[in-house]
């Protein structure tokens, strides 16, 4: 697609919508406050040392978000959304050997304002890119503690070899080839056809994003979702890529769960193509969700790399809001230059707390 | 040839996915089940929370709300008859709201026997006090 096109399409609708909200009366508006706490202990083990650590669960941090929404017409609904996250020991920034609390952070993570009209809905600021989330479906209900985003609770171990010596993170050598993740955008989603939308956002460094996703509920089959996505970094990455994706997750009416991830990256001036596979079965029933997953990214720090994990989880949710969890994961690097890389083992256990 | 960006190399490796996921996107459409809307693994849960009711956290304003005719107790007539024991009510809007109920039924409700019965029960409670104060 012709990037200055695409420019103009999303300048040109936005400027619509300012257009066609006119001079309204006000009908409704709503103010809400929520967010939740996500807290866990941690052991890793990376083959020569191993620690405990009190970490804040990066797979959906600890935070607080102010939602607002007015239908300014019948037709027509303005709406922010502010969420911040505050983590202390961000769980995919530790490693074994800490011994301190690691660094408190008050991140941003929306700031934004949005039009829901007839023809779709139109997102100004930072938020979701259009592509965020595509490869990170999941119906098992243990994405709170795994899910295909490893590197969220692993990202900054280090893979040693036999005489400790540092070789690269997990995080190095990992990734789900999810979108751009939450950028400074103007972003807009077609009206749901049947479940099924289309979206697409422009951020800064002429950089966007494309996306299609589907989700329904079958009777007998019971639910499925999908969605692919599309990312060019154009000047915002250095060096430049490209980047498609897609999950599948299917949650059968008996409990029954399977999900599915793969993303490839095309990286201007590299002779390696990194590729990665995600799968996750798993068991949903009454308060419970188990599941196993096995995943592995190719080629995405050194041509011929082979990051690779399998893990084990259970979540359970006793009350309204609140879940325990527990999740067992060990990651392998096959690397053609480097024998004896020790594999990491790690186990966690924590609790996430909405408000 | 090369398809939004990606090299040839790339793009073949990819084209199988996109179909396969394409193709399952299109076919599932085709069955028209149900849109919902699925959970994000990186975002709060869409679920009541500990102190929260709803799926989207505590109300904290709510025009609707501040829209109804809220009238203050100075406003509103009393009800003067001490008879009828009224239920706890929440606001004096509401209190007024039931007042005027009651009215109501009183209205309609002469010579019906819940009517009967009602003043057969003041008379009941009238000679109770009169009881107590020999």
């Amino acid at each position: 697609m012709n990037k200055g096109i695409f420019n103009y399409v999303l300048f040109f609708s936005a400027v619509a919508v300012f257009l066609f909200l006119g001079l309204q009366s006000v009908q409704a508006l709503e103010v809400k406050l929520s967010g939740q706490v996500n807290r866990a202990v941690m052991w890793v083990d990376n083959g020569k040392d191993s620690s405990v650590l009190n970490v804040d669960n990066d797979n959906s941090s600890t935070r607080f978000r102010f939602t607002g929404s007015e239908e300014v017409s019948d037709s027509v609904t303005v709406g922010v959304v502010w969420e911040n996250e505050f983590q202390s020991n961000d769980s995919s920034k530790v490693d074994v050997g800490q011994d301190n609390d690691g660094g408190s952070e008050f991140n941003d993570r929306k700031l934004e304002a949005y039009f829901v009209i007839p023809y779709g809905k139109i997102s100004i600021g930072q938020g979701d890119g259009a592509a965020n989330g595509t490869t990170e479906e999941d119906l098992s209900g243990t994405s709170v503690i795994m899910y295909a985003g490893v590197n969220d609770t692993a990202g900054s171990i280090n893979f040693r070899d036999d005489d400790d010596t540092p070789i690269a993170t997990v995080g190095s050598t990992r990734s789900n080839f999810d979108g751009l993740s939450r950028n400074d955008r103007l972003r807009y989603d077609t009206p749901s056809f049947g479940g099924a939308t289309l979206s697409a956002s422009f951020t800064n460094g002429d950089a966007y994003e494309l996306a299609a996703r589907y989700s329904g509920d079958f009777d007998g089959l019971g639910k499925i979702t999908t969605a692919i996505g599309f990312v060019n970094t154009n000047d915002r990455s250095d060096p430049e890529y490209t980047q498609i994706g897609g999950s599948v997750s299917w949650l059968h009416t008996s409990g029954i769960n399977l999900t599915v991830s793969s993303g490839a990256r095309d990286i201007d001036d590299a002779d390696r193509d990194p590729v990665n596979y995600y799968g996750k079965l798993g068991y949903k029933f009454d308060i419970h969700a188990i599941a196993v997953e096995y995943g592995m990214t190719e080629d995405l720090s050194q041509e011929d790399d082979k990051s690779k994990n399998y893990g084990l989880a259970y979540v359970v949710k006793p009350w309204d809001g609140v879940e325990f969890y527990g999740t067992y994961r060990a990651y392998s690097l096959d690397r053609d230059d480097t024998s004896n890389i020790e594999d990491i083992r790690q186990v966690m256990i924590g609790t996430r707390v909405k408000f | 040839m090369a398809f939004m960006g990606l090299t040839m190399k790339t793009s073949l490796k990819l084209t199988c996915k996109v179909l396969l996921v394409s193709v399952i996107t299109l076919g599932l459409w085709g069955c028209a089940g149900r849109p919902f809307d699925p959970p994000r693994a990186d975002e709060i849960p869409k679920e009541p929370g500990v102190f929260t009711k709803g799926a989207d956290g505590a109300v904290l304003y709510d025009s609707n709300k501040e829209r109804q005719p809220a009238a203050s107790s100075s406003q509103m007539p009393r009800a003067s008859s001490g008879d009828m024991q009224q239920p706890a009510v929440a606001s004096d809007y509401e209190e007024y709201e039931g007042y005027r109920q009651w009215l109501l039924w009183k209205k309609s409700a002469v010579g019906t026997p819940e009517y009967e019965e009602f003043q057969q029960w003041r008379e009941w409670r009238k000679y109770q006090e009169w009881k107590k104060q020999k």
